[in-house]
């Protein structure tokens, strides 16, 4: 060919080039809205048995590399565009070539299961019904995660971890809040919830006299309240598993000026927590639980005001009684406490030891009813971040098959978050 | 635009037609004039008189060879730039002349096929009143790339075509005239309907008309031509004469003879375009024998040395190593210079695009193979020897392929392709004639014998 | 007299030669390249370069066939396709169904077209289609992976009339953009490279027969959007303007393409996927190259040894 005519093919080439891209972006401009709507359909046909929302979008991120059952995971808004949850699109493998594929919903804060959808398009889908999975759905749909499994089916030992716990502590809810807001005017509160003798949740936070102020985790969410070091809910949070997994408020190793330096990220001033941690821990011995402490504290408004906290009209929209005692120092005293009170400390107990079951530590992600045992983990999570317990559907290994993939969004949100509530 | 070109030599040879040289009527010193007879058929021979288009001194008699082949003796004139016309040239006031002058003078002219063949022009005419054809075709179709002479010719000589046309038309004893064009040559279409205007009037009982065609190569072929116009579908052996009954002749030759009727000028000139891929192409006027290198010299140095010279147009000329030493001749439309690139060869890639071209529906590619694989019966059977080696099939083909060259290796293997053209008679002496003088205009008033001075009734004055 | 046949009549030569040809076809593959590109980024355009090197590298770059055919072939993969397949892809085409059969200009088939088609067959897994385009730009990851990743394919029924004429649809690479790739057909007719009977036959033939066959729906709205999913106008217009391996002159070509027109409306009803829009190229250029062959080389191949036993 002829150089002129190379030269002019080139050129040729060029704008070939040019149009392509015009078109390509046209057809962009033209059909992002239509596919936007049709995606949009598609994800609310897909995940509005799972978690209601009015939008939802593709969540990108390295983490998921990490956890390579999950597909895809998407965040759904509501029509003002605040974030209601995330749907989890994951297939789990289960004895080596078997999978089961499920959506999850889960709520923003990554607490809660809002709903769990069977996809029911694998390749090589394991062995359960429908039925079985809408008996495990309706045990585990609205409740806190992780979940795990009672059951008192003799099981092999898989592992001899040793789990240390209070002795002597009553199951149910304990709460205890502090008497004087603080300068700020938050007034902190305490409230734990132990099933099985063990402290199973841990929740430290503190609302606030003005009642139109949020409360401090809130607050310290959107910036509104701030402490040095991380994020005050990013404290409390780890303050309140360390506890959780330690048992012990001593352990916690809280020195002379309020801190401590053994839980990673904790800088804040624990003093205050550890006093009604131990307040709340006193009355799970007691048995005094938080309906009984509310009853205390009438106990005081009747003597003070001559009024309940209802009628006085002193609950939040949250249900705390928000009263600073500040003008009243002796207030305390006429709380109405439990009748029993401890002057030792709880100790812990060890938990290896032979049982009836004759088990001597328990397989993952089943918790012996009756026993004060408990495993060392499901999932991958430690048992003491367990939150919901239930019976499943009469065979364990397929409950678990249907709980894995709900474990396993709780972890992936866990570290996606970078905290759980 | 038409360029005059006054070569300083000529070499005329003695065979530019179809059929046997003339035989030269001056020596080696001679003196001759414009349009004097330098070579004169034998009597009773298939030949046709040969004339000088420029004034000087013979200076050589020798043997030419020509690119087509043909090897005869040509004549080499040195010009003495002086252009004097031989004395009995003048132009004809009584132009009513009667068919049987008419051919007389067409012969004596030395008027042959100037659209390539070569056929002389009397003998067309004898062998069309003898198979009765019903009407003259005046060839208006040069379609060969970078070629514009006889569109040129057109253009400037409408008039001498359409009067041409008329006089072979009466000559061959036929009223109806057909002038084939392109339809896409609308200057020309508008000059020719403008004679025939002029024409009618004088000439009502003749019929002109045209018939349009594609700018399509090479559509001038008398055999497109026959099936074009008339669906036939000519043999090996068919003319258009007894297939068709009508006689074709070239738009140039046409002129010519008119040109001999109305001027008493014989052929002793033509136009041709020199040109070249660059697309600057030139239409000379140029005498007849004129060096390639003297045409070339006049256009101001088209060549180069790297370039081919063609003695004929891109697709069918033929290629000449020594433009110093050959002429043009009476059926040289143009003289190509080509670039010497080469066109790389590759694998036929069957696109089929030969078949497509090829104008006489036959599929080189395939004749090609057959060819090349020794299997000649059967290229032969696939129509071998229709190839009119236009090269239309080597043009187009994308793979570089010598179709055309291949195919009229194959055919020229059953030809001889050197034709050695000499007569045994070395001069016929007849004086300095044009041979045109037995048809001098005799109607004229002042008309005097040949020994006297001649004085010429043409506008402008007289000439001695 | 001898002929030395550079120096024979014609002595001009048209600019259609087969380079310049091939070297509109390749311009003519820049619209389908660059939607590639642009939506599957940078794997995209390792496949596609890595084809259409590694096929020159095969054949040389003679004629501009080589670069073609590897274009080709890599515009018809998906995205996620390794260099493995990809590779062995340009073999089979390169050696196999070119040089096997005489070299260029004498496959019987459109090579990039039959090894497409035993790709298929060989990697099933590495050629369906999984992922939706303009996902992963920067992921270069299954370029390396034999066999693929282990994904469902993905569906087009569910795509809006918008996005389907943007081509913004999960399917071969270069195969989506109908728009685009009628650019390159409005190229190829203008630069006057190729010719247009065939492929304009096929495209017309296949539509009027899908309206025939269409039986619920609107007729012209499901032929439409067949034509633009289903990978007809990318067969069309990069195979049968191929000049090596469809008639390309006369009725001939038109012939053609009706005839493949056919045989993919019909075969619709019954296949999807690449299957369909090959197999009648397939068939119809076999027919052709199996004739040609035939004439060609094994005659000549006869000839030979009659010559010899005469000898």
């Amino acid at each position: 060919m002829k150089k002129s005519k190379i030269i002019s093919l080139t050129i040729q080439a060029a704008i070939m080039v040019v149009i392509s891209l015009v078109i390509i972006l046209a057809g962009i401009a033209m059909s992002t809205g239509e596919k936007n709507e049709r995606v949009q359909d598609e994800y609310s046909e897909r995940f509005c048995d799972v978690l209601p929302a009015s939008s939802y979008e593709l969540v990108d991120t390295d983490i998921l590399e990490r956890y390579k059952d999950i597909s895809a995971v998407y965040e759904g808004y509501d029509e003002n565009g605040v974030p209601v949850g995330f749907v989890i699109d994951i297939e789990t493998t289960v004895k080596g070539e078997q999978t089961l594929h499920v959506l999850t919903g889960i709520t923003y804060d990554g607490a809660q299961l809002t709903g769990i959808k069977h996809e029911a398009d694998e390749k090589n889908p394991v062995d359960i019904s429908d039925e079985e999975i809408n008996l495990i759905a309706s045990q585990i749909v609205g409740q806190q995660i992780p979940v795990c499994i009672n059951t008192e089916k003799d099981i092999e030992v898989q592992s001899d971890t040793v789990v240390r716990h209070l002795m002597g502590l009553n199951d149910g809810t304990y709460f205890a809040q502090a008497h004087v807001a603080d300068k700020a005017g938050y007034i902190d509160f305490i409230e734990i919830d132990v099933k099985d003798g063990v402290i199973t949740r841990v929740q430290w936070d503190a609302f606030n006299v003005d009642r139109t102020t949020q409360n401090r985790r809130d607050a310290a969410l959107s910036g509104a309240y701030s402490v040095s070091g991380e994020n005050w809910a990013q404290q409390s949070y780890n303050l309140c598993h360390a506890l959780i997994d330690c048992q012990d408020p001593m352990l916690l190793a809280m020195k002379s000026d309020g801190t401590t330096d053994i839980i990673p990220g904790v800088t804040v001033n624990i003093r205050l927590f550890m006093d009604l941690v131990n307040e709340c821990i006193d009355y799970s011995r007691a048995g005094f639980d938080k309906d009984a402490y509310y009853a205390g504290m009438d106990a005081i408004f009747m003597e003070l005001f001559s009024g309940t906290a209802e009628e006085l009209g002193i609950y939040n929209k949250d249900g705390y009684i928000v009263y600073s005692f500040s003008d009243y120092p002796n207030a305390f005293d006429y709380f109405v406490g439990p009748e029993e009170s401890f002057e030792d400390r709880p100790v812990l107990e060890d938990e290896n030891k032979d049982k009836n079951n004759e088990i001597n530590s328990l397989e993952d992600g089943v918790n012996v009813g009756g026993s004060s045992l408990s495993t060392n983990s499901i999932d991958g999570i430690p048992m003491s971040e367990v939150r919901t317990f239930i019976d499943g559907c009469g065979d364990v290994d397929r409950t678990l098959y249907v709980l894995s993939p709900v474990n396993i969004s709780y972890k992936f949100l866990k570290e996606y978050l970078n905290w759980l509530a | 635009m038409l360029e005059k070109v006054y070569p300083t030599r000529i070499i005329v040879p003695m065979m530019q037609h179809y059929g046997v040289p003339a035989v030269p009527t001056v020596e080696v010193g001679e003196k001759v004039t414009i349009g004097q007879c330098i070579g004169a058929p034998e009597p009773g021979s298939f030949s046709v008189p040969v004339h000088s288009g420029i004034s000087g001194t013979v200076t050589d008699i020798r043997d030419v060879s020509l690119p087509n082949g043909v090897k005869c003796r040509a004549i080499c004139i040195e010009s003495d730039r002086k252009r004097t016309y031989h004395q009995s040239i003048s132009p004809r006031s009584n132009i009513h002349i009667s068919a049987s002058e008419f051919m007389g003078i067409v012969k004596n002219a030395g008027i042959v096929g100037m659209g390539g063949e070569g056929i002389p022009t009397i003998a067309k005419i004898n062998r069309a009143r003898e198979t009765g054809v019903t009407e003259v075709l005046v060839n208006c179709l040069q379609s060969e790339p970078y070629s514009y002479s006889d569109f040129l010719r057109i253009s400037d000589s409408a008039d001498y075509i359409v009067m041409g046309a008329v006089a072979l038309a009466g000559a061959v004893g036929v009223t109806r005239i057909r002038f084939l064009v392109s339809e896409s040559a609308s200057s020309e279409i508008v000059a020719l309907q403008t004679a025939m205007q002029r024409t009618a009037g004088e000439y009502s009982g003749y019929s002109f008309d045209f018939a349009y065609f594609k700018n399509r190569f090479p559509q001038g072929y008398y055999r497109l031509v026959a099936r074009a116009l008339y669906g036939e579908i000519l043999g090996e052996n068919d003319t258009m004469e007894n297939a068709c009954h009508a006689v074709m002749f070239n738009c140039s030759t046409v002129f010519a003879c008119w040109n001999a009727v109305a001027d008493g000028l014989p052929l002793m000139s033509r136009v041709l375009t020199v040109t070249g891929e660059d697309g600057l192409g030139h239409n000379v006027l140029a005498p007849i024998g004129t060096p390639v290198s003297e045409l070339l010299d006049s256009v101001n140095g088209k060549l180069e040395t790297n370039n081919t010279i063609v003695w004929g147009s891109c697709l069918t000329g033929l290629v000449t190593n020594d433009p110093d030493n050959t002429p043009i001749i009476k059926t040289t439309s143009a003289i190509t210079i080509v670039r010497d690139d080469d066109v790389h060869e590759y694998p036929c890639i069957h696109c089929g695009s030969c078949i497509e071209n090829c104008p006489m529906e036959i599929e080189p590619g395939i004749v090609t193979t057959l060819i090349k694989q020794g299997r000649y019966d059967e290229a032969e059977q696939e129509g071998a020897r229709k190839c009119i080696s236009c090269g239309a099939c080597s043009y187009v083909c994308p793979s570089g392929l010598p179709l055309t060259p291949t195919i009229a290796m194959f055919a020229a293997q059953k030809r001889n392709s050197v034709v050695s053209a000499y007569s045994t008679t070395e001069k016929i002496d007849i004086g300095s004639v044009t041979l045109m003088e037995a048809y001098e205009d005799v109607s004229s008033k002042e008309y005097v014998k040949k020994e006297e001075k001649v004085v010429l009734p043409f506008e402008g004055g007289k000439f001695i | 007299m001898s002929f030395d046949l550079r120096k024979t009549a014609p002595y001009i030569h048209t600019d259609r030669t087969t380079k310049y040809m091939y070297f509109c076809l390749l311009i003519a593959l820049i619209p389908p390249v660059t939607y590639a590109v642009f939506y599957y980024g940078l794997k995209a355009a390792i496949l596609i370069g890595f084809c259409g090197f590694l096929a020159s590298l095969c054949q040389g770059f003679k004629d501009y066939s080589a670069p073609v055919h590897g274009i080709v072939l890599a515009l018809m993969l998906p995205s996620t396709g390794s260099l493995y397949t990809a590779a062995i892809g340009v073999l089979i085409s390169e050696f196999m169904l070119k040089k096997m059969f005489g070299g260029p200009g004498s496959n019987i088939v459109y090579p990039a077209a039959c090894s497409r088609m035993i790709l298929e067959l060989m990697f099933p897994q590495d050629m369906a289609v999984a992922l939706e385009p303009g996902q992963n730009w920067f992921s270069i990851k299954s370029l390396f992976i034999l066999g693929g990743e282990d994904k469902a394919p993905l569906s087009t029924i569910t795509y809006s009339r918008a996005e389907i004429i943007a081509g913004r649809f999960p399917t071969y690479m270069g195969m989506s953009c109908f728009i685009l790739i009628m650019v390159g057909m409005v190229f190829l007719w203008h630069s006057r490279a190729t010719k247009m009977g065939a492929p304009v036959a096929y495209l017309a033939t296949v539509f009027v027969i899908k309206m025939l066959i269409t039986t619920e729906g609107n007729f012209f709205m499901s032929s439409a959007s067949f034509m633009m999913t289903s990978g007809v106008a990318f067969v069309a217009i990069y195979m049968l303007t191929d000049p090596t391996n469809t008639v390309q002159f006369g009725y001939a070509a038109p012939v053609e393409g009706v005839v493949c027109g056919v045989a993919t409306a019909l075969l619709s009803m019954r296949v999807t996927g690449i299957t369909l829009v090959l197999v009648p190229v397939l068939l119809a250029g076999l027919m052709d190259g199996s004739i040609r062959f035939y004439v060609g080389l094994l005659e000549k191949k006869r000839l030979e040894v009659e010559q010899n036993e005469e000898i």
